[in-house]
């Protein structure tokens, strides 16, 4: 099957417990600026969720658009940025056709982006109306 | 000191002199938890009782609570506490949405505003950074326009309150806005008004943890459960809320014959199933729309044509504003009925005092005692209703006399005060003492007015006790009255009580600040609170003649599903009666030096002298 995400923007409340999860996991506080998904309000029309949709991205632009092949597709099909690798020179911030890779802002600049958790995102669990369904993975 | 979800922290704001500064939580602060124990304990130790609320002299303070920003679910709320230029009384008024969290990610408890500005101010807070904007640009612009001011001016990550013109024309029930979501109550917006504060916006560049995070994903995990399956049942208030929001038990209180119609004459009203909150799903476009974290998303967004034409939108009407605006007027249509909404909101005024207020005003005009040039005072008649609200917002003909409170409007009409379905002024929240005893109760002995948040609603209008039998109330008003006050702390929603179980308070509390704390102590703290609510309005003169309900509760409900119900009058004193005295208060309702003794507060009760 797939890896990603079934997204029906219709359902999204605009509650951020996706958000708030998603912050909690990678960073151990809750703290949605620094998740690795938004949610684009466009009040009062259905807001945007940003997030990497992995198998379902056309092309996958971003590892293409990488200088330094940072960013790979494991068989699995997680799309996954090295931060070993990455310069920090946004171009796939910029390629991303979903708005759904960021820069650290603290200093050290790298890209990150979902990594659907190994395979079980912590957002998906904490969405009631079905607006972020997991497609494939664990 | 280990981690907690609290900061600490509040920022003080001068704004005489446009100076703030971070004021730490001193040690017996921190027994009041948060939120409204925060918020109480700062006004009642540093605001005289008689200030008047519009001086400098009162303050105005806002905070969160301990489960604010966290992952727990239905903790969006802020709370407010100032006196009251509505009821003279201390006021606590609380919004959802966003402005909480932010305000907990800028690591912040709450500030606290003291003085007025010199011209009119936008606050802008990040994290403990607070700095001072001229909000000249928005002087007499709406809420929502404010709010988008503020978003375009300092950014779109901004989270806001703000006021409308009603707020800065000091109109008594003005409310504060943040988004779509209201601070309704008591007319806190007159206050940030008096005050030159048309708006504050608040960035949080920081991150929530608590005290021990396993143990407290254990409880979001619990709770999260609970509150699915109550979504999920067909007949619980709150999945009913979660589906078509809170307006969905209008067809319940309508066929209790507890719907109050007609500026309280009528208990039913024969339209109500084209405003309630099924109408609203059926016939408009519907989005379910949350605050911060919460999985029951009660807010209803609607999309709507005006009578002119026009498409709007309009989160809501909520269950309240569907009765002060609705059913009380006897408007059974949803578009007038969404549009008097729109001008609360484009004002910023409280839909129930306002409403109460026009339903009164309507009464006085078909009764030959009021009048004003242009409108024909009838209810349900839709240019006399939206004129006068729009007529109160601008303060002007009788509008300027309504939107002094209900006691002063009635004394310039020859004292018809007993038509105005208000206590210690302030309007009627949607329900009746004649058909819910205890909630009569509850509304005569609120510390802001006829006040909803702490009555037997639930278990009185679901039938689960007898509603019009009058025994084993007053012991069950106290109970609310020092639970809700208690979870008010926190900053919970009132309808995470509907499902979540009080033990869970405690627990939760305990793994986010780490503070262990009973359940036993956690509701002594909700009567503590209670205890200094009542010593401030005790000081600021009130007594038992002012736990009173008006005349219209003593005589008989008209329409046929609730006929004939009625209060008895020296029925309700006996629960009075009852009720001080298990508050362990005198008859003249004043707390005894014993009861402030054993709640721990007995140097307040210089605040209860005459």
């Amino acid at each position: 099957m797939p890896l990603g995400f079934d997204i029906d923007e219709n359902l999204c409340t605009e509650c951020l417990r996706c958000l708030g999860a998603c912050s909690l996991t990678k960073l151990g506080r809750v703290q949605p600026p620094l998740a690795r998904i938004a949610v684009k309000r466009q009040w009062p029309e259905i807001p945007e969720i940003q997030v990497c949709r992995f198998d379902d991205c056309p092309g996958r632009p971003c590892i293409e658009s990488c200088p330094v092949e940072a960013i790979t597709r494991d068989p699995q099909g997680l799309v996954l940025i090295d931060r070993d690798v990455c310069t920090g020179c946004r171009a796939c911030v910029e390629a991303c056709p979903y708005g759904a890779i960021w820069m650290e802002a603290s200093g050290s600049n790298y890209a990150y982006k979902c990594d659907f958790c190994g395979g079980s995102p912590a957002c998906v669990r904490e969405c009631v109306t079905g607006a972020l369904v997991q497609k494939g993975g664990s | 000191m280990g981690l907690s979800s609290m900061r600490d922290l509040l920022i003080r704001v001068d704004l005489c002199n446009k100076t703030a500064s971070p004021w730490s939580v001193p040690e017996q602060l921190k027994g009041y938890l948060g939120g409204m124990g925060y918020g109480t304990k700062i006004l009642v130790d540093e605001v005289p009782p008689r200030t008047d609320p519009l001086a400098p002299e009162n303050k105005l303070i806002l905070t969160v609570g301990p489960l604010t920003g966290t992952m727990a679910p239905m903790q969006p709320q802020s709370c407010i506490v100032t006196k009251s230029p509505l009821t003279e009384t201390i006021l606590n008024s609380y919004a959802g949405g966003f402005l909480g969290a932010e305000i907990r990610f800028a690591g912040l408890d709450g500030l606290i505003l003291e003085g007025a500005a010199p011209e009119w101010t936008l606050l802008l807070i990040e994290d403990d950074r607070v700095s001072f904007h001229s909000a000249e640009a928005v002087l007499g612009r709406s809420t929502a326009e404010t709010e988008a001011y503020l978003k375009k001016t300092f950014g779109p990550d901004v989270r806001t309150l703000s006021i409308g013109r009603a707020g800065e024309k000091k109109v008594a029930m003005a409310s504060v806005f943040s988004e779509t979501r209201t601070f309704g109550r008591g007319g806190a917006g007159a206050v940030l008004g008096s005050k030159r504060v048309k708006a504050i916006a608040v960035r949080g560049s920081g991150g929530v943890e608590v005290a021990r995070p396993e143990e407290f994903a254990l409880l979001v995990r619990e709770n999260m459960e609970l509150l699915k399956a109550a979504c999920a049942e067909e007949y619980n208030l709150v999945g009913m809320f979660s589906r078509v929001g809170t307006g969905a038990g209008m067809g319940l209180v309508n066929g209790r014959g507890a719907l109050a119609t007609r500026n309280h004459i009528f208990g039913s009203f024969e339209g109500f199933g084209r405003i309630d909150g099924y109408a609203y799903a059926d016939k408009f476009y519907t989005r379910a729309i949350a605050c911060y974290g919460c999985p029951v998303h009660c807010g209803m967004l609607h999309k709507f044509t005006r009578a002119d034409g026009s498409s709007s939108w309009l989160r809501g009407p909520e269950y309240e504003t569907m009765y002060s605006l609705g059913s009380d007027l006897l408007n059974g249509d949803p578009v007038l009925l969404a549009e008097a909404n729109q001008i609360c909101e484009e004002y910023g005024m409280d839909t129930l005092t306002t409403g109460v207020s026009v339903a009164w005003a309507l009464e006085m005009g078909e009764s030959g005692k009021l009048e004003e040039p242009g409108l024909d005072l009838r209810f349900g008649d839709r240019a006399a209703i939206l004129g006068l609200l729009r007529k109160i917002g601008e303060r002007e003909g009788i509008g300027d006399l309504l939107a002094r409170g209900p006691k002063r409007a009635a004394e310039a009409v020859g004292g018809e005060l007993e038509r105005f379905m208000q206590i210690k002024n302030s309007g009627f929240a949607a329900w009746m003492p004649r058909r819910m005893k205890g909630t009569g109760l509850a509304f005569a002995t609120s510390n802001r007015g006829a006040c909803h948040k702490r009555a037997p609603i639930g278990a009185e209008i679901t039938g689960q006790i007898d509603m019009d039998a009058y025994e084993g109330k007053a012991a069950l008003v106290k109970e609310i009255q020092d639970r809700v006050n208690a979870i008010f702390t926190l900053v919970s929603c009132r309808f995470h009580e509907f499902v979540t179980p009080p033990e869970a308070y405690p627990r939760f509390v305990s793994a986010a600040t780490g503070r262990e704390i009973s359940l036993k102590e956690f509701l002594a703290v909700g009567e503590r609170i209670w205890n200094l609510e009542r010593l401030f309005n005790i000081g600021a003169g009130m007594g038992r003649a002012d736990d009173r309900l008006p005349e219209r509760c003593y005589q008989p409900i008209r329409g046929e599903l609730s006929e004939g119900a009625v209060m008895d009058r020296q029925k309700f004193e006996g629960m009075l009666d009852e009720y001080y005295r298990l508050r362990g208060w005198d008859q003249g309702g004043i707390p005894t030096q014993e009861k402030l003794e054993e709640l721990g507060i007995p140097e307040y009760a210089r605040l209860g002298v005459r």
